[in-house]
């Protein structure tokens, strides 16, 4: 089910209903009412693959009852190996089998000796990537001694299921979800107002900024070798916003949905296109899955402990692991070493922590300097999106060859000033906004309320007037 | 909660109470239609005809008016002269409201005699159509209020069209709320599609396929079993309940087409029938329906060559379709006397 769509917008209300009027008795009801509607939710796009997401919810339920009562170490590995390869063992199947015969193949014709790969018809069960990791987090961290394993079987698989993040995140920990689910939940009108205000601020994102912008993006991409350097360029500025407005889109909404309903998800974008450099970008951008990594991946492989060989080596991995997550193309891989490429000499300058702060924190306009910064930042960004939105990475190259070429300062052949004037809008917001959760935070802001409420309208109606076509959200694919 | 409810409510109504108020100061809208289809009339208000054929995309790629004419003015020796006014993507409420501007317009419908109507299902529009001119343009509160109708007698006739029924009137609400939210304009972002190909590309308004459409799927043996089965299976059963709301829209379509002097014939395609449409269907007037899908009578028309995709005939399947309707309008005494 899209968050855009006419089945959600019937969805929620009545989940919303049945979840505060009906089963709000206890808990229990509460979590059992949310796995039904979760399990509703997802398959309503494909039935069959409830049993994945039961099997694998399951295998980590049990997997954490024996971790509570085995202290034989050999055993706790045991265990979690197990965890691991049943949900990396499902991910690599539905996601990469393909691709590791197709590169196994590829491999053997470079020596001289082609073989012929059978390719399997697979359907990639969608959101595999986000609930795989969300559960993986929980074993890891059971076995770890960080957390306290669930005996609670209906919460844990209310937390593995929980549908505003179960298909695109935030992918959210054990540590911070799980116990959310133990409590029952009452309603805040709080948290529900400015829940509402995030969904709202997702949906402009996603249909006004991302959905337009997917026309161009992809009329521009797919006919690339018909299209002048500048237009080139802005075919990519145009992605650059199309998977922004799509992606942090959805995660407003998965996070305004949550909160309808009592819970609280993690950030998963701090306004990115802000940053003045690229580790400040990886702090802001998908912050579920870089924190992911970093805590599941970067610091168990050593971390910057062990002198700056080690660091560089275990940036590359996370940066190309990333990618690689990202889907079985090697667009993907490369887009993550690029982006690796890109914070290596911050990290060996000791300045990847230089701008942990607000770009022109507690003023109106940024200082020349950070203007730079920002600007050198995110063109460093759009050369790795034309990577990531590549059908392959020759195209990518002929791409950019054809962007850096004498045309780049040419009147650009498509120049669609509606869209580039929304886009302009949706940036000077969320730049008078960097400072707040998302783009419509106005509670600490004194507004008196006709006027709050006319921003709202004036929202529902540039989504309404100014809607691009409906588009599957990017991050569904992965 | 009951704040926020409160607060969700008025600011609801309070947005759609400022979308209408706004609406009304605005200059009206110059066409009823949208632009495709006044593209269309244009081409019609250049002729005289007698006769028009409204429906979906069935009756625009299935009937030629030039055959068809000929056909009837062979048979009856009448001066036939007919048009195809029928639609791509179209469910009931369209044709309806299509129908309805057609019949209180004197320049369109003061000649004409009869008028061959598609009988057609209440679908859910399609969550991607639903920001588009095509799916907006036609929605009303009185459209909006009739498809809840709809729904709840659906409800009523069986709990298990619950889901179907909710999703109709939903997908109905939000084309309304969105065509409100736009202040009764249409979306200025929409790409307009090529007219002439879309809306018929003869001149009497008729769209030949003499290839498969890439969008759709080519029929299959298996599907074309599943038409003659339901058709089989329901036309003949003799259902008590039906959709009154639904039945009572088709009977008022007759009674303003008579009124106006035109005689309304529902025609029945072949389509995959559901038990619903077959038990209005039949308890429409025998005089205003035709039944061309009969798959005894008219075998024909399941052969996999005379489709061209899983939903339209192909040029040698229309030539069958409108053989068809000028064979059964011979059965019907009453309206050959008309002619």
């Amino acid at each position: 089910m899209l968050f855009n769509s006419i089945e959600f917008a019937l969805f929620l209300p009545i989940v919303f209903a049945l979840y505060w009027f009906v089963v709000n008795r206890n808990l229990k009801l509460q979590n059992l009412f949310m796995i039904g509607a979760s399990y509703f939710f997802y398959g309503w796009w494909d039935w069959r693959f409830l049993s994945l997401i039961a099997f694998s919810s399951l295998v980590d339920y049990l997997v954490g009852l024996r971790l509570l009562k085995t202290v034989n170490p050999r055993k706790r590995k045991t265990l979690l190996l197990t965890s691991i390869l049943v949900n990396l063992g499902f991910l690599g199947f539905f996601k990469y089998f393909n691709f590791f015969a197709e590169s196994f193949a590829d491999a053997f014709t470079l020596l001289g000796q082609p073989i012929a790969v059978d390719r399997l018809n697979i359907i990639l069960p969608v959101g595999i990537s986000f609930y795989t990791f969300q559960t993986l987090s929980y074993s890891i961290d059971v076995y770890k001694r960080k957390l306290e394993p669930t005996k609670d079987f209906v919460s844990f698989f209310a937390f593995v299921s929980f549908f505003p993040q179960l298909v695109a995140g935030p992918i959210e920990r054990a540590t911070n979800l799980l116990p959310q689910f133990y409590t029952k939940r009452t309603f805040n009108y709080t948290q529900a107002v400015d829940g509402m205000r995030q969904i709202l601020w997702g949906l402009f994102k996603k249909i006004v900024i991302a959905d337009n912008c997917a026309t161009y993006a992809n009329k521009i991409f797919d006919n690339y070798g018909d299209y002048s350097a500048s237009t080139l360029l802005l075919g990519a500025f145009f992605f650059a916003f199309q998977i922004y407005g799509d992606f942090s889109g959805y995660s407003d909404i998965a996070i305004g949905t949550s909160r309808l309903f009592g819970f609280n998800l993690m950030r998963n974008f701090a306004f990115p296109y802000f940053s003045r450099d690229i580790a400040e970008f990886w702090r802001r951008w998908h912050i579920s899955l870089s924190t992911w990594f970093r805590d599941y991946v970067y610091i168990p492989l050593g971390g910057s402990q062990g002198g700056k060989v080690q660091a560089l080596r275990n940036t590359l991995i996370v940066f190309a692991i990333s990618g690689f997550w990202h889907g079985a193309n090697w667009t993907f891989i490369v887009w993550g070493l690029l982006n690796a490429l890109y914070f290596i000499p911050l990290l060996l300058a000791n300045k990847n922590r230089v701008h942990t702060n607000n770009a022109a924190e507690g003023k109106l306009f940024a200082s020349i300097k950070e203007v730079a910064q920002i600007g050198i930042t995110f063109f460093l960004t759009l050369i790795a999106w034309v990577f990531f939105r590549s059908e392959n990475v020759a195209s990518a190259f002929s791409y950019l060859k054809g962007m850096f070429s004498k045309s780049l300062f040419t009147l650009p052949q498509v120049y669609p000033v509606t869209t580039l004037l929304l886009i302009l809008l949706f940036i000077v917001t969320e730049w008078l906004q960097r400072d707040k959760q998302h783009g419509l935070q106005l509670e600490k802001l004194k507004i008196p309320g006709v006027f709050r409420w006319g921003l709202y309208y004036s929202v529902i109606i540039l989504i309404a007037v100014f809607g691009g076509k409906q588009q599957e959200f990017i991050y569904f694919q992965f | 909660m009951k704040s926020f409810l409160i607060k969700v409510f008025y600011f609801s109504t309070t947005l759609l109470a400022i979308c209408s108020s706004v609406t009304i100061f605005l200059p009206k809208e110059l066409y009823w239609g949208n632009k495709e289809y006044s593209q269309k009339l244009n081409l019609y208000r250049k002729g005289t005809y007698n006769s028009a054929f409204f429906g979906s995309s069935r009756i625009l790629t299935g009937i030629d008016p030039y055959l068809f004419d000929s056909l009837m003015n062979q048979r009856y020796n009448n001066s036939i002269q007919s048009f195809n006014l029928a639609t791509p993507g179209t469910w009931a409420n369209e044709t309806f409201y299509l129908y309805q501007h057609f019949l209180e317009d004197p320049t369109l419908s003061n000649n004409i005699n009869i008028v061959f109507m598609e009988f057609q299902n209440i679908m859910a529009i399609r969550p991607d159509k639903l920001t588009t001119n095509k799916a907006i343009y036609y929605q009303s509160l009185l459209n909006t209020l009739f498809t809840y109708n709809y729904s709840l007698h659906e409800i009523g006739l069986s709990f298990k069209n619950l889901p179907s029924s909710l999703y109709i009137a939903g997908s109905y609400s939000l084309a309304s709320i969105q065509k409100l939210l736009n202040f009764n304009r249409l979306n200025v972002n929409e790409t307009q599609v090529d007219s002439l190909a879309y809306y018929g590309i003869n001149s009497r308004g008729y769209l030949g396929l003499h290839e498969r459409k890439v969008t759709r799927k080519e029929i299959s043996t298996k599907e074309l079993e599943v038409y003659k089965q339901s058709i089989q299976t329901h036309l003949t059963k003799s259902q008590k309940s039906y959709n009154e709301i639904f039945y009572k829209k088709y009977m008022e379509t007759i009674r303003q087409s008579k009124n106006k002097g035109i005689r309304v014939i529902f025609v029945l395609p072949p389509v995959k029938l559901t038990a619903g449409m077959a038990a209005v269907y039949n308890a429409l007037p025998q005089e205003n329906k035709i039944d061309v899908c009969d798959p005894i009578k008219f075998p024909e028309l399941y052969k996999e060559e005379n489709w061209i995709d899983d939903t339209h005939l192909s040029v040698g399947g229309g030539v069958h379709l409108v053989k068809n309707i000028v064979t059964e309008l011979s059965l019907t005494k009453e309206i050959t006397n008309d002619y």
